[in-house]
């Protein structure tokens, strides 16, 4: 083990020291919070059933009995099975592996992008800042799901496009946010002290203005991952998110419908792990904020 | 080493510099008194760059600036400013920010150069890797005035560098300026509406008021109080007053 007192020295020796022990404070500042430690055992929960479930999955997830359709949740299928005789269970496992990947794609497109915007547009600010934020506000004065489904119908539908249509538009938040972070420091004199040094504009926002946007950024990725996948599955839900066999959750929730009075599980389990996973992102997110964001704290 | 000439500066429809001139020598160091709203500052950023919007002629040892342009003037001006929690990153330790002239130069021999230049300044190396927060202002006005003289330059322009600071810490602060100007060479352009601290770093001064130059003296008149300008005067009642 490392000894806690080197992490916390004052006088870290060597970089690695520095950042391992900033790492260490963070970590058991969040830990310290329940609730962020209810949505963190989610996420890794999420993300273990997701590598493993090949060996988690008592059955096949696309291939079914049709003598077994529509079964209760029991000993052998414990969430029941569909109208095509597929285990649930199986299906929920595999589709958290689909859910994972939308969450991560749309993170990591939409999040760097609209921090380069964002923080582009602070800098610089004058024209250039109000051709970017024109666009941001177009963007997001469009409803969220609606845009997605204008993008889907004319990307056609699938999971990638369903990926791409909800970083379309998920980024315009993020690129307000790092401009208003931006616009409260754009003025310091560290920035004009690397300036007198020649660093080019490039270098500025990426290794001095960017940095101090990244903690909120990274609070606000995770405070909307729930809402992410509430919206891939509303976009499985109207058939142009994932389409069948993949067991995407919405997607199962729609197909489920059709028995929802009699066959109760079918619609209930896949819905039952949108809510726990969403949660889990919530409470974490909520967590991380307090956190890298104290500043925040009580709001919004 | 520094030129300045006919030197004005409007901002929109005031005028905040109306022809100012003045010279200094290589190693000299020059104080620009003057209350706050004289122009003082104004002068600092137009000479480091920050203002390019002014007439007439200024020149930095061997580069001339031109209005509207910004120099590369790194190697040849840096610049201490008067607010040290201001003026370092937040999130950026000691390292990074003494090294960053370095990596933007493109220098190498980085962390002999950071360790050199912490034990110049009088900082521990232990607090190498410290984040700004974690120190006090006199400390990290000693990061400021590092980080300033890492790519050596031959000047240094001083915008109030201990108006910030506690009593005790301001002597520090002068003095350390004091011993690295000997040991460097330096010239400094000191800008400040603190006369002891004039009298202690300065060899001449001039005294701003409204954007004009009232009056040009040596260091020997201002310490016998034998200031030609009915303004000079005022500012040596007022500061023997308190």
């Amino acid at each position: 083990m490392i000894p806690t007192a080197w992490l916390l020295s004052d006088d870290p020796e060597t970089r690695w020291q520095a950042r391992l022990g900033q790492g260490y404070r963070l970590s058991r500042a969040l830990l310290r919070n329940p609730l962020s430690v209810v949505g963190l055992s989610i996420i890794i929960a999420l993300l273990l059933v997701a590598a493993f479930a090949p060996w988690l999955a008592p059955f096949s997830a696309v291939e079914g009995d049709l003598a077994d359709r529509l079964q209760p949740p029991s000993a052998v299928h414990w969430m029941g099975t569909d109208e095509l005789g597929r285990d649930i269970l199986s299906r929920v496992i595999y589709g958290a592996r689909i859910t994972l990947g939308i969450v991560l794609l749309v993170a990591v497109i939409a999040a760097p992008l609209g921090l380069l915007i964002g923080t582009v547009a602070g800098y610089f600010g004058g024209w250039i800042d109000r051709v970017l934020m024109g666009l941001t506000d177009i963007f997001l004065s469009l409803p969220r799901l609606i845009l997605a489904l204008a993008f889907v119908a004319a990307l056609g539908p699938g999971i990638e496009n369903a990926v791409i249509a909800i970083a379309i538009t998920a980024w315009p938040v993020y690129a307000r946010i790092a401009r208003a972070e931006v616009l409260t420091f754009r003025n310091a004199e560290f920035l004009d002290a690397v300036r007198m040094q020649d660093a080019s504009s490039v270098r500025i926002i990426a290794l001095h203005v960017m940095p101090l946007c990244l903690s909120s950024t990274i609070v606000r990725v995770t405070l909307d991952m729930a809402g992410i996948i509430l919206t891939a599955a509303g976009l499985g839900f109207l058939g142009l998110g994932a389409q069948p066999p993949l067991p995407e959750w919405g997607a199962m929730i729609s197909r489920g419908r059709d028995f929802i009075l009699d066959q109760w599980w079918v619609a209930t389990m896949p819905g039952f792990a949108i809510v726990v996973v969403s949660l889990g992102f919530c409470l974490f997110g909520d967590g991380l904020r307090d956190v890298l964001d104290p500043k925040q704290r009580g709001r919004g | 080493m520094i030129s300045v000439r006919d030197l004005s500066v409007r901002f929109g429809e005031t005028t905040v510099l109306h022809s100012v001139s003045f010279d200094v020598a290589k190693g000299e160091s020059f104080a620009l008194l003057g209350e706050s709203g004289s122009g003082k500052s104004t002068i600092l950023k137009a000479l480091s760059g920050q203002v390019t919007d002014w007439t007439g002629a200024l020149q930095i040892a061997d580069t001339v600036l031109r209005p509207g342009h910004r120099a590369r003037l790194a190697r040849t001006v840096q610049m201490v400013f008067q607010d040290p929690f201001g003026s370092l990153h937040p999130r950026r330790t000691l390292d990074d920010t003494l090294s960053e002239p370095l990596a933007i130069h493109g220098q190498p021999d980085r962390d002999k150069r950071v360790l050199a230049m912490l034990d110049a300044v009088g900082l521990p190396r232990r607090f190498r890797f410290r984040l700004p927060h974690q120190l006090s202002g006199g400390q990290r006005q000693r990061v400021a005035i590092a980080r300033a003289l890492m790519l050596d330059p031959p000047v240094l322009l001083l915008d109030e560098p201990t108006s910030a600071l506690d009593v005790s810490v301001q002597a520090e602060i002068l003095n350390l300026l004091k011993s690295l100007q000997e040991e460097k060479g330096l010239t400094f352009l000191l800008v400040t509406h603190d006369l002891p601290v004039v009298s202690f770093m300065c060899d001449r001064l001039a005294i701003l008021r409204a954007g004009r130059i009232e009056e040009m003296a040596d260091v020997a008149a201002l310490r016998a109080a034998r200031l030609e300008s009915d303004y000079g005067q005022e500012l040596i009642r007022r500061s023997q007053h308190g």
